[in-house]
C-alpha cells in the first residue's frame, strides 16, 4: 500500500532566536516491511547546509543550523512509502526464560542491536516495580513472541489511552501507577517489562494511517506521529507490536526510525539561543495514494 | 615495661575465624611472635611485641592482602612503623607507641594500637626476618627501593644517599621552597573552594620515584602495546565491530558503557587515538599492572611537568648527578602532533572547564607552557559548520582543539537526550572536517574497565599476541562465567560501576545494609559492574616534614602518537596514598605526589627545549588580539578590584595614622569631640568601600564616635561587602581565573597581598573591637602591614606595565584601573568638599590620600592652599594621581580598543570618555571654590565625574564582555524531558570524571 506522509513542525518564538542548532529524525527508513519511494525535507528559513546521514541504528537524520536571527522556523518532511500488504505470521520462538542465553551466542549485525536492547536506557530504567507487572503476564516458559503479544493485549486492556494525561514522556513508574498514558508511554512500559524479563525489545517511531468516521471528510493535519515496540527472536528477526491499538503493525503503519527508546529517535531536538517563549505546532497527514 | 598482661595468640586473633588463620598464618605467627603478645588495659587497645625484622600489621577480615602497617626494627636505631591503615577501618595509628626494648638480647618492639571493636579480633601482626627473601610475594606491598631479593636497587642508592645526607633544617627549607614554588605557579590552589590556598594544597615529595631503565623499558613496551590495541579497538568499535561479531567480547560489555558514543560512528577522526594515558602500579610480584586507562585527555601532564620543574630546582645537585630522562620530548611530540593537523597560521586552543574545576590550574599551566589559548565551553561558537573563538576583536576561527572536557560536553546533541552543556553545532563542524579535536569524540569507550576482563583475548584478536601489560584482575559481571567466579568470593572483591572512573566499592568497609544494597544492585544490573581483585601497590619512602613514612604509589604514564608509533613520556605523575583497597584512591584521599625519575642507561645529552622540531611554517599562531571576551572581562575586574584594594588600604592607613597621631586616643575608647579629619576619613572610607551601613549620613554620628566595630569588620570580614578582606578575596578569585595570562611574578605579588591580608586577619581577629582603640601597638603594627600592602600594590601596577605585552590584555586591565580610580578620586574629593575644604589639616589628609604630598611641596613650596591643592588633585594632567590624568588615560585607552576609530563620536564609549575628559579640562577651580553656593556647584561637578566611569564600565561590559545570549535548554519537538529516571548532568562534571 502506498502512503504519503506529510509532517509539518512550526516553531514560533516570542523573541528573536539568534542561532539554533537542530537535529531531525523524521525521514522514514527502509525495512523489511516498507520501501521509501521518496522523501524530502524543507526548512524555512533556509539553512546554509543540511547534513543528512544515517545514525548508528541506520535511521535517516538531518542536522542543520540557523545562524541568522529568526522568529519562526518551519520544518516539513514529505515522504511516500510503499508498505508490505501482507503481515507474515509470528514464527515459533524460544521461551522468555531462555532467550537471553540463546542470544549470548549470537553476534550478527541484527543480534548486536538485540544485545543493545537488553540493557536499560534513558527512558527505560529497569526498576523493581516491573516485577509486579510481570505477575500479570504469562509465565516465562511462554515463547517470547507469544509473550510479547500477550503483553500488548494486557496493556491495551489494563491501561487507558489518555492524550490529556501528559504530552511528555512520562516516567514508567507514573504510567504503572496511574494506569494511563500515550503511545510512547505504552511502548516504553512494554520495553521495560520485556527487558526486565530478559527479552530484547526496541522502540519504533512512525505513523499510523487513520480513517475518518464513516461519511466524514478526513481533517487536515489530524494524524499524529505514533510509537510502538518490537521484539527480537534470534534467527527470525524483529517483530512489531502496537499496544495502543492492540494490533501488530500492518500495511497502515509507516516506520520512521528505531532505537533503544524515544531518546534515540526524538523527531526533533536542538538548542536555541534567545527566543523567549516557544510556540510549537505539529501537523501530520497520512494519506493513501 | 608495660608488658603487663600476657595473652595467648588465640585470644589475640579471636575465636571466630581461627581456622583460616591457623591453616594459613599460624606457623608464621608463631615464628613471628616469640614473645607473647600483650594487651593493655585500655579498652580496644592491643599490644604485641616482637623481635627485630620487618613486621606487618594486617587485618584479616579484609582478606589476606591488607596490610595496615609495615614496620622495621633494626638492631641499632629507632623503630619505624609506617601505618597504612587509618583510612580503611578508622584504625587510628595516632595511638601507636613503640618501645625499643632489649628482650633476650634482641631488639624488639611493642606496638600499641587501638582499633574499633568490630575489628579487634581481626588484626594481627606478622614478622619476617629482615635478612630473608621469604617475604610473601602475592600478598605484600613491595618496597620500590628494594629489588625482589631485598637488595637496594642500584638506581635508587645514589638518590637516597644524597637525600638522606640532608640534615633536618635542610629538608625543611627545601620543602618550604617546594611549597612556595607550587603556590606561585598556582598549583597549590584549590579552585573549588575559592576560600583558601591552603585548603588541600598540592603536595610534592622531596623524594622522587626512581625507575631504572631496564624496568622502565618493560613498562613502556607494555604501555605501547596496550595503546596500539586500544587504537585498533577504537577503530573497530566505531567501524565494523568485528570484535563483537566474532564473539571475542560480549556486546553487552561495550553497550552498557556510557562512553560508547553512538554518534561517533559517523564522525571522521575516530580512528585516531593520539593521546593516551594509564595509571599503573607495581603488584607484589614485582610486575607492573594497569589500574586505570585515561583516554579522553592527558589529565595530569601539567602536574607532572610542574613537579619536575619544582623538584629539579629544590634538589638541583641530586637531579644533576643522576641520569634522569627529560620530559620535554613528550611535549614536543604533542605540539608536533597538534601542529601537523593544521595549515599555516591556523589556531589551536586548549578547551577545558572553567576556573571552578579542580584541575583548572593544570589547564592554565599547560596553556601557558605550550603557548595555546585556554578557552572554555562558552568561549566557542559554531557558525557555518566552523568553530570560532569569541574574542574582543570578534569571532576568530579555530582549527584544532586539545580538549580537557568530556565527550558529552563537546556538543549537547552528542548524547541523545542529554541536557549537558556543550558547544551546539560542534558535531556538524567535526562531521564536515572543519575542526580537529584531540582526542576525538568517542574515545571514552576505551576507559571501560570491562575490557580488562578480556585483555588477552582482545590483544590476541588484533595483534596475535598476549598482552604484555596486565590490568588489575577484573571480572565483568555481565558474563555468566566470570560472574560465577566472582560470586564465590564476593565479599573479598572490590566493585566498580563501569561508568565511573576510579572509585571502588569495597564491601569490607560497608555496613551490612550497605553491603546487601550493593549486592542487590549487582544482581539487578550485572552488566554495569566489574569486580576486581585486591592488589597491593608498591610503596616508597616519603618525607612528611622530617618524618619519613611509606606511601603507596600509583603512577600515571603518558603516551603520544608520533607518526604512527607511540612514545611514552619518560616520567609521569606519581600519586601517593595510604588507602588499602588496592584500587585507585579518590582524589581527596591523595596524600601527595612524587616526580618520576626514569633513569637513562646511555648518557646522551638531554634535550629540554619545547617546540624545536615543529617545522617553522607550522608554528601555531598565538597572537595578541586573540583575547577571549571572558578573559577580557576577568582582566577588567582584576584591574578594578586591585585599584579598589589600593584605595581602601590608603584610606584605612591614613585614618589610622590620624588616629594614632591624636593624643587623646589612649585614654578613652569613645571620643566625643572627634577630630574633623577622622570623621571625614571615615566617610571617605564608606565612599571607597561602598560598604553599608557606613559613616556618612546624618544619623551616623554614633558610628563615627565609636567606629571600631565597623572598622574591624571592614578589615577582616570577608562576608561584608566592600571590606578589605572581601575586595582582596575578589582579587584572588579573579586572578585565579587568569592563571594562563598572568606571569609567575604577578602571581607572586598577588600571593604576597594575600599573605599580608592573612596576617592582618590574624592580628585583628585576636583583638576584640573594644580593645582595638587602646592597643596602639597593634594599631601601629596594622599600619605597618598596610604600608607593606601598598608597596605590593605598587609592585603589581609596575609589573602590569613591565610584564604584560601592551596589547588588549594590558589595555583592558589598565583601563579598568583608571576607571576605578577616576570614580574613587571624584568620590573622595566630593566627600571632602561636602565637609570643609579650607581647613589645612583636611587638605593635608586629602593630599596624602592622593599620595601627592611631596608633589605639592616640591611644586608650590607654600602653605596649603585650597585652590592649588584642588588644581593638583583634579585638573593637573601631569600629576598621575589626578582626576584629569585618569580621564586622559581613559580616553587614550578607549581609542585603542579593538574596533574603535578615533573620530566616531557616535560610539558610546568614545563619547563618554570624551565627555569626561573635556569636563575636567574645561573646569575652573576658582569659580568652583568661590562660587556663592560653592558646595553645591562643586558637588554637582564631581558627581558627574564620579558617574561617568561607572557608565563607562557598563558600556564596556555590554560592548566587549557580554557573551552571546544564554543558551536555552534543548527543545524536543513533541515531548520534553521527564522529571525522573533520567540521569541529570550537573553543569560541571565532578572531579571524579577525569579523576586524578
Amino acid at each position: 500500500m502506498k502512503l504519503a506522509v506529510k509532517h509539518r513542525t512550526d516553531y514560533n518564538y516570542s523573541a528573536p532566536v539568534s542561532q539554533s542548532v537542530n537535529q531531525v529524525c523524521l525521514t522514514p527508513r527502509d525495512s523489511s516491511n516498507q520501501t521509501v519511494l521518496s522523501s524530502s525535507i524543507e526548512i524555512e528559513p533556509n539553512p546554509e547546509t543540511i547534513q543528512s546521514t544515517l545514525d548508528y541504528y541506520g535511521n535517516s537524520i538531518s542536522r542543520f543550523n540557523l545562524d541568522q536571527p529568526h522568529r519562526a522556523c518551519v520544518i516539513t518532511v514529505t515522504s511516500i512509502i510503499d508498505t508490505a500488504d501482507t503481515l507474515p505470521p509470528l514464527p515459533e520462538s524460544t521461551s522468555v526464560a531462555d532467550i537471553k542465553s540463546l542470544l549470548a551466542s549470537h553476534y550478527t549485525q541484527n543480534d548486536l542491536m538485540a544485545h543493545d536492547c537488553l540493557l536499560p536506557s534513558v527512558y527505560v530504567p529497569l526498576i523493581a516495580e516491573l516485577e509486579s507487572a510481570l505477575g500479570n503476564l504469562p509465565s516465562t516458559d511462554t515463547p517470547v513472541l507469544e509473550f510479547a503479544q500477550n503483553l500488548m493485549s494486557w496493556i491495551f486492556t489494563e491501561f487507558e489511552y489518555d492524550p490529556g494525561f501528559s504530552t511528555l514522556v512520562t516516567p514508567i513508574t507514573a504510567v504503572l501507577e496511574e494506569r494511563k498514558g500515550v503511545c510512547q508511554d505504552f511502548a516504553h512500559l512494554a520495553i521495560a517489562i520485556l527487558r526486565y524479563a530478559g527479552v530484547p525489545a526496541r522502540y519504533v517511531s512512525g505513523y499510523l494511517e487513520t480513517l475518518p468516521p464513516p461519511g466524514q471528510e478526513k481533517l487536515q493535519g489530524s494524524d499524529a506521529s505514533h510509537a510502538w515496540y518490537s521484539v527480537y527472536m534470534p534467527g527470525e528477526g524483529w517483530f512489531d507490536f502496537d499496544p495502543t491499538n492492540n494490533k501488530r503493525p500492518d500495511a497502515q503503519y509507516v516506520t520512521t526510525a528505531w532505537g533503544r527508546d524515544y531518546a534515540d529517535v526524538a523527531p526533533l531536538h536542538g538548542v536555541v539561543f534567545g527566543g523567549g517563549e516557544t510556540q510549537l505546532d505539529v501537523a501530520v497527514d497520512v494519506n493513501r495514494l | 615495661m608495660p608488658l603487663g598482661v600476657s595473652i595467648s595468640a588465640g585470644a589475640m586473633y579471636g575465636a571466630g575465624n581461627t581456622d583460616v588463620i591457623r591453616q594459613r598464618y599460624l606457623p608464621r605467627m608463631v615464628r613471628a611472635l616469640p614473645g607473647k603478645p600483650g594487651s593493655l588495659n585500655e579498652k580496644h587497645s592491643y599490644a604485641a611485641h616482637m623481635q627485630y625484622g620487618i613486621f606487618r600489621l594486617r587485618t584479616l577480615q579484609t582478606g589476606p592482602s591488607i596490610v595496615l602497617a609495615v614496620g622495621q626494627i633494626v638492631k641499632s636505631g629507632p623503630v619505624r612503623c609506617y601505618p597504612f591503615g587509618h583510612r580503611i577501618i578508622s584504625f587510628n595509628f595516632n595511638y601507636i607507641a613503640h618501645y625499643s626494648i632489649d628482650y633476650r638480647n634482641c631488639y624488639s618492639v611493642l606496638c600499641v594500637f587501638r582499633a574499633p571493636l568490630k575489628y579487634r579480633h581481626q588484626i594481627f601482626m606478622t614478622q619476617l626476618p629482615i635478612d630473608s627473601a621469604s617475604i610473601d610475594p602475592p600478598t605484600a606491598s613491595i618496597d620500590e627501593t628494594l629489588d625482589m631479593a631485598g637488595n637496594a636497587k642500584p638506581g635508587w642508592q645514589p638518590v637516597l644517599q644524597q637525600l638522606y645526607a640532608l640534615n633536618s633544617d635542610n629538608i625543611l627549607s627545601r620543602q618550604n621552597e617546594i611549597s612556595r614554588q607550587l603556590r606561585t605557579t598556582g598549583i597549590a590552589y584549590n579552585a573549588v573552594s575559592h576560600k583558601s590556598v591552603d585548603d588541600r594544597p598540592w603536595k610534592l615529595d622531596l623524594i622522587p620515584l626512581v625507575i631504572e631503565s631496564s624496568d622502565w623499558s618493560v613498562l613502556s613496551d607494555g604501555l605501547v602495546q596496550r595503546a596500539q590495541v586500544k587504537r585498533l579497538l577504537l577503530q573497530d568499535l566505531y567501524g565494523e565491530q568485528r570484535i563483537l561479531r566474532e564473539g571475542v567480547i560480549p556486546p553487552g560489555a561495550v553497550f552498557a558503557h556510557e562512553g560508547f558514543l553512538r554518534v561517533a560512528q559517523q564522525l571522521p577522526g575516530v580512528n585516531e587515538f593520539p593521546i593516551c594515558s594509564a595509571d599503573v602500579s607495581r603488584s607484589p610480584s614485582g610486575d607492573w599492572h594497569v589500574v586505570d586507562d585515561i583516554c579522553q585527555a592527558p589529565t595530569g601532564i601539567g602536574y607532572a611537568l610542574e613537579n619536575r620543574i619544582v623538584l629539579s630546582q629544590a634538589i638541583p645537585l641530586v637531579f644533576r648527578d643522576n641520569p634522569v630522562k627529560r620530559l620535554a620530548a613528550y611535549f614536543r611530540s604533542l605540539q608536533y602532533h597538534l601542529a601537523q593537523s593544521t595549515r599555516d597560521d591556523e589556531r589551536c586552543v586548549i578547551l577545558a572547564y572553567g576556573s571552578t574545576h579542580p584541575y583548572y590550574f593544570e589547564y592554565a599551566y599547560l596553556a601557558k607552557y605550550l603557548g595555546y589559548t585556554l578557552v572554555e565551553i562558552n568561549d566557542l561558537t559554531v557558525r557555518d559548520e566552523r568553530v570560532y573563538l569569541k574574542t574582543v576583536s570578534g569571532l576568530q576561527r579555530v582549527d584544532v582543539i586539545l580538549r580537557f572536557i568530556h565527550d558529552k560536553n563537546t556538543d549537547p546533541l552528542a548524547v541523545s537526550n542529554s541536557q549537558s552543556v556543550g558547544i551546539p553545532g560542534m558535531l556538524q563542524a567535526v562531521y564536515s572536517g572543519n575542526i580537529k579535536i584531540y582526542n576525538p569524540l568517542g574515545v571514552a569507550v576505551l576507559e571501560n574497565p570491562a575490557f580488562n576482563a578480556y585483555l588477552n583475548e582482545i590483544s590476541r584478536f588484533y595483534l596475535g599476541e598476549d598482552a604484555k601489560l596486565l590490568s588489575t584482575p577484573t571480572y565483568w559481571l555481565g558474563d555468566q562465567k566470570q560472574r560465577a567466579a566472582a560470586d564465590s568470593r564476593r565479599d573479598l572483591l572490590l566493585y566498580r560501576d563501569i561508568n565511573t572512573v576510579g572509585s571502588l566499592l569495597d564491601p569490607v568497609t560497608m555496613s551490612d545494609s550497605e553491603r546487601s544494597e550493593l549486592f542487590s544492585k549487582l544482581d539487578a544490573l550485572p552488566e554495569r559492574y566489574v569486580a576486581q581483585e585486591r592488589v597491593d601497590r608498591s610503596h616508597a619512602p616519603s618525607w612528611i616534614g622530617e618524618e619519613q613514612l611509606q606511601k603507596q604509589l600509583t603512577t600515571r604514564c603518558y603516551l603520544i602518537d608520533n607518526d604512527g608509533d607511540y612514545k611514552v613520556m619518560d616520567g609521569g605523575l606519581c600519586l601517593l596514598d595510604s588507602t588499602l583497597n588496592g584500587g585507585r584512591p579518590a582524589r581527596y584521599l591523595l596524600e601527595g605526589s612524587k616526580d618520576v625519575w626514569v633513569l637513562d642507561a646511555s648518557n646522551r645529552p638531554y634535550d629540554t627545549t619545547v617546540q624545536t622540531n615543529v617545522s617553522e611554517s607550522k608554528q601555531i599562531s598565538f597572537v595578541d588580539g586573540e583575547l577571549p571576551s571572558r578573559v577580557a572581562d576577568n582582566l577588567f575586574w582584576l584591574g578594578r578590584y586591585a585599584e579598589k584594594t589600593e584605595n581602601t588600604i590608603r584610606v584605612l592607613h591614613t585614618a589610622l595614622k590620624e588616629y594614632l597621631g591624636d593624643e587623646i586616643h589612649s585614654t578613652r575608647s569613645e571620643i566625643t569631640d572627634i577630630p574633623a579629619s577622622i570623621a571625614v576619613l571615615l566617610k571617605t572610607l564608606t565612599k571607597v568601600t561602598g560598604s553599608s551601613p557606613g559613616f556618612s549620613g546624618k544619623t551616623n554620628q554614633k558610628r563615627i564616635t565609636n567606629p571600631w566595630r565597623d572598622l574591624r569588620q571592614l578589615l577582616i570580614d570577608e562576608n561584608r561587602y566592600g571590606s578589605l578582606a572581601s575586595t582582596i578575596g575578589n582579587v584572588r578569585r579573579v586572578s585565579n581565573q587568569l592563571r594562563d595570562r598572568l606571569s609567575p611574578e604577578l602571581m607572586r605579588v598577588l600571593n604576597d597581598l594575600d599573605d599580608n591580608q592573612k596576617q592582618l586577619q590574624q592580628m585583628v581577629s585576636a583583638a576584640d573591637h573594644k580593645m582595638l582603640p587602646t592597643d596602639t601597638v597593634l594599631l601601629a603594627a596594622i599600619n605597618e602591614r598596610f604600608e607593606a600592602m601598598l608597596i605590593t600594590m605598587a609592585a603589581f601596577t609596575g609589573l602590569v606595565h613591565e610584564n604584560l605585552t601592551h596589547g588588549d590584555n594590558w589595555r583592558f586591565l589598565m583601563l579598568a584601573k583608571r576607571i576605578e580610580r577616576a570614580n574613587l578620586s571624584a568620590g573622595i574629593v566630593r566627600t571632602f568638599m561636602q565637609h570643609e575644604v579650607r581647613n589645612s589639616q583636611l587638605l593635608e589628609v586629602l593630599l596624602r590620600l592622593f599620595d601627592s604630598m611631596i608633589t605639592y611641596r616640591t611644586r608650590y613650596r607654600s602653605q596649603l592652599n585650597a585652590v592649588l591643592v584642588m588644581h593638583l588633585l583634579l585638573l593637573d594632567e601631569k600629576n598621575p594621581k589626578s582626576l584629569a590624568y585618569q580621564f586622559s588615560e581613559i580616553d587614550s585607552y578607549v581609542r585603542h580598543l579593538p574596533g574603535k576609530h578615533n573620530s566616531d563620536y557616535r560610539d558610546p564609549l568614545l563619547r563618554l570618555a570624551t565627555v569626561g575628559l573635556s569636563r575636567v579640562r574645561l573646569a575652573n577651580i576658582e569659580s568652583l571654590l568661590n562660587s556663592s553656593s560653592t558646595r553645591q556647584t562643586a558637588d554637582e561637578f564631581l558627581k558627574v565625574l564620579e558617574d561617568i566611569p561607572t557608565e563607562l564600565s557598563s558600556t564596556l561590559t555590554a560592548t566587549y564582555f557580554t557573551h552571546t545570549e544564554v543558551q536555552r535548554s534543548l527543545v524536543h519537538t513533541t515531548l520534553l524531558q521527564p522529571d525522573t529516571d533520567v540521569p541529570k548532568e550537573s553543569l560541571l562534571p565532578n572531579g571524579a570524571d577525569f579523576s586524578l
